[in-house]
């Protein structure tokens, strides 16, 4: 079996020492930064990190779920990889638990009068309900993979625990492939309405919450459309890595990534549709309780140029480079763009959160600890990623047509 | 699909083109009368003003708005299933894809039509246009109402554009069977297609950069269309999720307009071979789709309402579902989002009866959507010495009525004089055998 060793490469220690090192320097610093004078300022950075990593991973998985629900022809392996991106379901979990130490220094409603609001933006609450929406997510996105890898897994690779478990559950309970499809399907809708409610969840609780007294309806749409817009992306980058490491038997065609470079072209257009959809109704109507918010990040120094700074990189930069067709089927050049908005995301969600967390700041609280976190979170997704495909190569098996 | 075949397919279509017989004149000439009943109640609102309509002070926008937006709403989807499911590749769009663009044409012209008769002189139509003159007015650009009549009209020319090219190739097949007069016609409009290799080139090219431009087209006309809505400072409306909520919901309304027009077709034109069950069902599939998506809709904004302890927002949303209004209001819901989650079930979404009904219903529920956004709204201002109620009169139900009987007479005279199934795509589905129920 090829695929048997195809991943052997990835399993080589120098790869894993880097993601590990990557997460250690991250911890490192946001230690040092919880013990430094601006504790907010390293929660600050492992809010935005968890928000982006963990919609990278959800919007990931959602591709596939997507691609089967609609019985789409030409996603067979990117479908596939993008199962890998559950390694970091339960890593966003566990994050997510650890946020709840910081509380103190995260939600700034904590210390204001609500009128009114304190039933829903209390912290027992808020913990509750996030913590069992994400349980449902992942859950759903495990059930999913679990009837997935059913059709999908060599029986004749026998390694490891997780493996055995599986195998032995399968023999003891024999579904056929119609009826696994057949759940696929219906844990795939369950997941994809899920990803809606628990992501709108997750941006009004944690990101929209942060100015309490603003409120905007869009606002959970907008962040699952950002979060399958950073999946893509995320998507693209793991599928070029793959592609152009010539140890690993994974190579994609041209039109693969002509696809997908559409669909993330697509996605940039919707990303850019809502941000602005919701930014004119409330520049228009020029409500003072709704303006206060985009003034405060749109206008004023030292938000107002990092608010277009994030709208030319991760609108008008990509829109203008995507129209070309040449670019999406170049791996190289498309991971570098995804990466480029990715990162912007990230600062999207600086800008989206910052003003709240440093009301009185005159620079942008952006440092060298903020982008040693970020990479330490890289590493961290980078290592479950790897673990995941060295478990299940199958999943780098390049197949023509459908897979599932 | 294995027994269709390139001549079945022309077959099938040029059959429909036949001399009709006299049950279909009886039915057009029926159906041209309710367009004339409703030209009637237009003229006699002219003579006499419009008061004859319920509308009155603080509900300016009434049944003329509601029936303008719906129709707008039902134009979407086609531009939906011939561009966007064009670009995805969606196989099962082909055979449904003229029809419903189709109803996108018709559907424009009807709804372009309700902003005259909402107003009062129409006669003074022309103080629209951005013309200079001595009276010193000037159209106030800044208007969402003025974005609309931009975006409406750019509509109507794109997708009219786009539906004609679509047709060129089939309107030649047409000329090269046809004699006499029809023959004559045809050769004019089929603007001399020979199907030379460069010609189509340069209609697949043109038919994909007009579907790549109508996708973020369509999209930015129901956005504009809500913010007629959005931008104004009204409880109930100025709501950020609305433009997304009401392409979604446009989208809905006009899938099911789609089913309600293709099940008839279907049946009396022998369509079943091409129009085949599982197109439907692809039909009904994303029906749930936009059915959910007007559902997240209607529950974030109860959700926001109550989460921003805004009391016109919490009074507003309290006043929807148990107000004067209540009635509409749970039509609304039920008939949008809890009756197409009936299409989940596959027995349902492969019945003709359940498509059918279930499409009347979703009609009916997104008529009642719009009628509770603009009516509950505006009958309820901030102080209550400003409100009112409002209820739609005989000559407005008049109105409404001759303009259905103006949209199915257009499509009736359409299914018989042009063909209703693009015979090209569906000959590019038979070879790539894309979709189509295999």
């Amino acid at each position: 079996m090829p695929s048997h060793n195809n991943t052997a490469v990835l399993k080589k220690k120098p790869w894993v020492l880097i993601c590990l090192s990557l997460v250690i320097i991250g911890l490192g610093a946001f230690i040092v930064g919880l013990m430094g004078r601006h504790p907010e300022r390293a929660w600050q950075a492992y809010l935005i990190n968890f928000l982006l990593w963990s919609s990278i991973a959800q919007g990931g998985l959602l591709f596939s779920v997507v691609m089967h629900t609609v019985k789409a022809r030409w996603s067979g392996p990117l479908s596939n990889l993008a199962e890998s991106f559950t390694a970091f379901f339960p890593i966003s979990f566990g994050l997510f638990l650890i946020l709840f130490l910081g509380r103190n220094d995260l939600f700034p409603w904590l210390h204001q009068d609500l009128h009114g609001k304190e039933v829903w933006l209390n912290i027992p609450f808020l913990f509750t309900r996030d913590s069992v929406g994400l349980l449902i997510l992942y859950g759903l996105g495990f059930l999913y993979l679990y009837h997935a890898f059913w059709l999908k897994l060599d029986r004749s690779i026998s390694s490891g625990r997780i493996r055995t478990f599986l195998y032995k559950r399968w023999d003891q309970r024999i579904p056929d492939a119609q009826t696994c499809n057949r759940r696929m399907t219906v844990f795939g809708i369950l997941y994809i309405l899920a990803f809606a409610l628990i992501l709108s969840l997750i941006g009004f609780d944690l990101v929209m919450s942060m100015d309490p007294h603003w409120y905007s309806t869009l606002f959970g749409a907008y962040t699952f459309v950002k979060a399958f817009y950073v999946g893509l992306g995320g998507l693209i980058i793991l599928a070029s890595a793959l592609h152009l490491y010539p140890e690993i038997e994974f190579r994609l065609k041209p039109s693969n990534f002509h696809d997908i470079g559409k669909l993330f072209f697509a996605f940039c257009l919707v990303w850019a549709d809502f941000f602005y959809v919701q930014l004119v109704v409330i520049w228009y109507g020029n409500i003072p309780e709704e303006t206060a918010y985009v003034i405060e990040r749109t206008m004023t120094p030292p938000w107002n140029s990092l608010a277009w700074f994030i709208f030319i990189i991760c609108f008008i930069l990509p829109f203008f480079i995507l129209l070309n067709k040449k670019i999406k089927t170049k791996p190289q050049f498309m991971s570098i763009l995804c990466a480029v908005v990715i990162m912007g995301i990230w600062l999207e969600h600086l800008l989206l959160i910052g003003p709240a967390l440093n009301p009185h700041g005159s620079a942008l609280p952006l440092g060298l600890m903020d982008g040693l976190i970020f990479l330490g979170f890289s590493g961290l997704m980078a290592l479950a990623v790897t673990v995941f495909l060295n478990l299940f190569p199958e999943l780098l098996r390049v197949t023509d047509g459908e897979v599932t | 699909m294995t027994e269709l075949t390139f001549a079945k397919i022309d077959q099938t279509v040029l059959d429909t083109l036949k001399p009709p017989d006299r049950t279909y004149w009886l039915t057009v000439g029926i159906l041209f009368a309710g367009a004339l009943a409703g030209a009637g109640c237009w003229i006699y609102q002219i003579l006499t003003g419009i008061g004859v309509a319920g509308m009155n002070n603080p509900v300016a926008w009434g049944t003329y708005l509601i029936n303008f937006v719906f129709w707008v709403g039902i134009a979407h989807s086609g531009t939906l299933i011939s561009a966007i499911l064009h670009l995805l590749r969606a196989g099962w769009r082909n055979p449904i894809a003229r029809a419903a663009e189709t109803m996108t044409v018709f559907a424009v012209c009807i709804a372009g039509l309700f902003p005259f008769i909402h107003l009062g002189r129409v006669w003074l139509v022309f103080y629209m246009l951005p013309i200079p003159n001595q009276r010193n007015l000037w159209q106030n650009f800044q208007s969402p109402l003025m974005f609309d009549v931009v975006a409406i009209s750019t509509y109507l020319t794109v997708s009219s554009l786009f539906w004609y090219t679509g047709m060129l190739p089939d309107l030649a097949v047409v000329r090269d069977r046809a004699t006499g007069i029809r023959k004559k016609i045809f050769t004019v409009i089929s603007l001399g297609w020979t199907g030379a290799h460069e010609q189509w080139r340069h209609y697949a090219r043109g038919y994909l950069f007009f579907a790549a431009l109508a996708t973020p087209l369509v999209i930015s006309v129901h956005s504009v269309v809500s913010w007629d809505f959005a931008l104004a400072v009204v409880p109930g409306w100025h709501t950020t999720i609305f433009a997304p909520y009401f392409v979604a919901g446009a989208i809905h309304s006009g899938l099911a307009m789609v089913l309600t027009l293709m099940i008839p077709i279907r049946k009396l034109f022998h369509y079943e071979k091409i129009i085949t069950i599982e197109v439907l069902e692809s039909v009904a599939k994303t029906i749930i789709f936009t059915g959910l998506i007007v559902g997240f809709a209607y529950g974030t904004e109860f959700f926001i309402a109550w989460y921003s302890q805004n009391p016109v927002e919490m009074a507003i949303f309290k006043y929807r579902p148990t107000g004067d209004y209540a009635l509409g209001f749970w039509i609304m819901v039920v008939c949008n989002t809890i009756i197409p989650l009936l299409f989940f079930f596959k027995k349902i979404r492969t019945t003709i009866f359940w498509l059918f009904g279930i499409s009347i219903f979703v009609n009916i529920g997104m008529w009642y959507e719009r009628f509770v956004i603009i009516i509950t709204s505006v009958s309820r201002d901030f102080i209550p010495h400003a409100w009112g109620l409002y209820s739609p009169t005989i000559i407005e139900f008049g109105i409404m009525l001759g303009a259905f009987c103006l949209f199915f007479f257009f499509f009736l005279l359409f299914v018989k004089h042009l063909p209703s199934v693009s015979m090209t795509e569906m000959k590019e589905t038979v070879d790539q055998g894309a979709g189509h129920g295999d």
